[in-house]
């Protein structure tokens, strides 16, 4: 009874596996290694019903008369007629029939029937080249094909080959895509679910990027924010080289392609440079006037593109030199600064003559105010700019408005002869000389003497009285010809003895000697 | 041979001074006395003229500046005043004025700052050498005076003159420089005067110059002023000489008039 009972179990499993099996073998299907390894616990029940399999796998490894695939716990084990080729390679594809047989309480699997293939990679490679294949979406199924083998056996080599032929397939779609930001924008999109390779995700946007800077209504900020995330694209120091430059200027994603990893940091931040200068330059007004504000920024964040810094500050100079009249001081300078940085240093003396003479009729010279605004003026360019010109018609008008003072407000006259003093400049009774000049008198000047406060020989009276004031008392002698003044200073204790020639009647009375009072023998 | 007699003297007298003798005499003397008076008469008319027209002239020159003319027709005032017996105020302002004309006029043409100089640089020092150096030279002067103290009676002019090394004192006992002096001790008189001696005093390393008394006059005009150099735009000058004019009593608002003065005209000898 249970001899018939363990019969009519060989029979349903037969019929099961006839059922399962035979259907397979009457369409070839053969069984992979990890669909055997679902149905790992049944093996036994096929050995014990002999049951007839087709597996492929990867060949491992062998011995004299067994083998071993990848990723399977099993031995095949084969008879001296089936034979493995000598030169077996790892992972190249073994299909086997035969069946599992026990040997003891262990299975094997007996080799009926061998056929050895290719690998994987060298099998994906040959069905990539085969005609039809060529298709973008065809090689994209085909690497879809070996997805999971290289995940089931963890094969990176696989994996690597199957980014590559995704790689290619996603290159062959750019092509279609090359004018359409859009189209490659959703490549990149696929390209990035599909998990291409680091290079082509990077060509892709670095291109997409490029794409989308050439459109003339690119949005720019968006642009930035893109190019922000590429590597490299603060890097401000390092210059680019006038090849790539020239590269990247012809065809940008060519070059990228082309270009080694560090080449690449730098075409990306050639890139995010085009850009911000891009972006700037939209940022420029009609008129320039801000072109000083946007070069500085050029300055700041693209060190590397000076000329068109340059360009820039060319329009905020030309703006500037347009409205020469209206410029301030602070604005004077830094116009001309520019344009001396800008090698126009003849326009920047241009300019600064120009503004001095609005600055002229602006002030005017009617006035006594504008006569001094003017003056300041002029020697605020001759200090600035070490402009003898100027500084000396500045002294030569604050001159003038000594002059003039002198009749409308002795106050400011007073205040305009410390300024010409300060600026190096002495009143003499002749003119007003320089301080170097007016030093190069000898100690016994009378001028010298007057601005020092010291009384000597020459002085005339006015000058004595400004200098020690008017005296305690006075006596006089005459005689024909010659009329003195003793003019005594009591608490200087000091006698200044003044002489007029009466010979010539416009003689003044001038200081003959200064003497202590009381000295003597 | 007949022997005259000797005839009496009172027939001697009465021969020479007969009737008619003493009638012709006594006419020819009436005569003289009457030519004489119409002499003097017609002087004292020609004074009185000379006054009148000289005082215009005077005036004039006073005017113009003209100090020669000036001297000239005080000459002829004075001397008029003189025929005229005239002492009161106008006369007297004549006569100093003619003095201060004489006086600038005969200022020195030596400097004496220059001239003292020059001895004080030289040899030694003596009375006689000073004395000859400076003797006669006329100056004007300006200066206060104080007196000195072991003999009120000399003044000494504040005038800060040094020689060298020496100080120079000027001193003076003029009548007229007292009299101003006492009566302002504090402001200067302006005058003119002629130096007399020098002495040194070794002791005091001073130099004593001292003045000719008689030639000191007091300047009372602006032209005598203005020739010894001053200015006649000078106001302080112009009021010191009004002052000293109305001290001296010889202005003539001051004294009221051309009426007699009893003072001491200025510069008047001692």
């Amino acid at each position: 009874m249970r001899a018939c009972r363990a019969e009519l179990r060989g029979l349903v499993l037969c019929a099961c596996l006839s059922v399962w099996l035979l259907p397979g073998s009457a369409c070839a299907q053969t069984l992979s290694v990890p669909q055997l390894l679902k149905q790992q616990e049944r093996w036994g029940e096929l050995a014990d019903a002999g049951a007839r399999v087709q597996l492929e796998g990867r060949f491992q490894s062998r011995t004299a008369e067994s083998f071993r695939l990848e990723k399977l716990e099993l031995i095949f084990r084969h008879p001296p007629t089936v034979r493995l080729p000598d030169r077996m390679r790892r992972a190249q594809r073994v299909e086997v029939t035969g069946g599992f047989t026990r040997d003891g309480s262990r299975l094997f699997f007996t080799v009926q029937r061998l056929q050895v293939g290719e690998t994987d990679e060298e099998q994906l490679r040959r069905r990539m080249a085969e005609p039809g294949n060529e298709q973008p979406e065809k090689l994209l199924q085909l690497a879809a094909e070996y997805v999971l083998r290289s995940e089931f056996y963890e094969d990176d080599v696989l994996r690597q080959e199957i980014q590559a032929v995704r790689g290619q397939a996603i290159q062959r779609q750019k092509q279609q895509v090359r004018n359409d930001p859009a189209g490659l924008a959703a490549l990149l999109q696929s390209a990035e679910q599909l998990g291409v390779s680091g290079d082509t995700l990077g060509q892709l946007r670095f291109e997409l990027l490029v794409l989308r800077w050439k459109q003339p209504d690119a949005e720019l900020s968006g642009l930035l924010e893109d190019a922000r995330r590429m590597e490299g694209w603060d890097d401000r120091q390092r210059a680019i080289p006038a090849g790539l430059q020239e590269s990247f200027a012809k065809n940008a994603g060519a070059a990228w392609s082309a270009a080694s990893v560090a080449e690449r940091r730098l075409l990306q931040r050639q890139l995010y440079v085009q850009l911000r200068l891009r972006d700037l330059r939209q940022q420029l007004k009609a008129d320039g006037s801000n072109g000083l504000e946007l070069a500085r920024l050029v300055r700041e964040e693209l060190p590397t593109e000076q000329k068109s810094a340059a360009e820039l500050e060319q329009r905020a100079v030309t703006w500037q030199l347009s409205r020469a009249d209206q410029l301030d001081r602070q604005e004077l300078i830094s116009v001309s600064g520019l344009l001396v940085q800008l090698e126009r240093a003849a326009e920047a003396s241009q300019l600064r003559a120009t503004w001095l003479q609005r600055q002229e009729q602006r002030f005017g010279l009617g006035t006594l105010a504008g006569q001094i605004r003017t003056a300041d003026e002029y020697l605020f360019v001759g200090e600035e700019w070490q402009d003898r010109d100027s500084r000396d018609r500045g002294v030569e008008l604050l001159k003038q408005a000594w002059e003039r003072a002198g009749q409308e407000s002795p106050a400011d006259a007073e205040g305009l002869a410390q300024r010409l003093k300060t600026l190096g400049w002495e009143r003499l009774k002749s003119g007003w000389i320089s301080s170097a000049e007016f030093l190069k008198r000898p100690p016994d000047d009378v001028q010298r003497a007057v601005r020092e406060g010291r009384v000597v020989r020459g002085m005339t009276a006015e000058q004595v009285s400004q200098t020690l004031g008017r005296p305690n008392r006075t006596a006089r002698l005459a005689a024909q010809r010659v009329f003195r003044e003793f003019w005594i200073y009591d608490e200087a204790g000091l006698v200044v003895r003044l002489r007029r020639n009466l010979q010539r009647t416009d003689d003044p009375l001038v200081v003959e000697e200064v003497v202590r009072a009381g000295a003597g023998k | 041979m007949p022997v005259l007699q000797e005839v009496s003297l009172a027939v001697r007298l009465r021969r020479t001074f007969s009737p008619v003798r003493l009638l012709v005499t006594a006419s020819l003397l009436l005569l003289c006395l009457t030519v004489w008076w119409m002499v003097q008469q017609r002087r004292q008319d020609v004074a009185r003229r000379v006054w009148r027209q000289q005082q215009d002239a005077v005036q004039q020159a006073l005017q113009a500046g003209d100090l020669s003319q000036l001297t000239a027709s005080l000459e002829r005032v004075v001397e008029a005043a003189g025929i005229l017996g005239r002492r009161d105020t106008e006369a007297l302002r004549a006569e100093s004025l003619l003095r201060q004309c004489r006086a600038v006029n005969q200022l020195s043409q030596l400097d004496l700052v220059s001239s003292l100089q020059q001895l004080a640089d030289g040899n030694r020092l003596t009375d006689e050498r000073v004395t000859a150096e400076v003797r006669g030279l006329v100056f004007v002067f300006e200066a206060g005076l104080k007196s000195l103290a072991d003999n009120g009676g000399v003044l000494e002019l504040d005038l800060p003159l040094q020689a060298g090394v020496w100080r120079v004192r000027i001193l003076t006992e003029a009548q007229s420089l007292r009299q101003l002096h006492s009566a302002a001790p504090q402001r200067p008189i302006l005058f003119a005067a002629a130096l007399r001696a020098g002495r040194s005093d070794q002791s005091a390393g001073s130099l004593q110059l001292l003045l000719d008394d008689s030639s000191v006059v007091v300047l009372t005009e602006a032209v005598t002023a203005g020739a010894a150099g001053y200015s006649a735009a000078d106001a302080s000058v112009a009021e010191l000489l009004r002052q000293q004019e109305q001290s001296l009593g010889l202005s003539t608002a001051g004294v009221g008039g051309a009426g007699e003065a009893e003072s001491e005209p200025g510069g008047a000898q001692r």
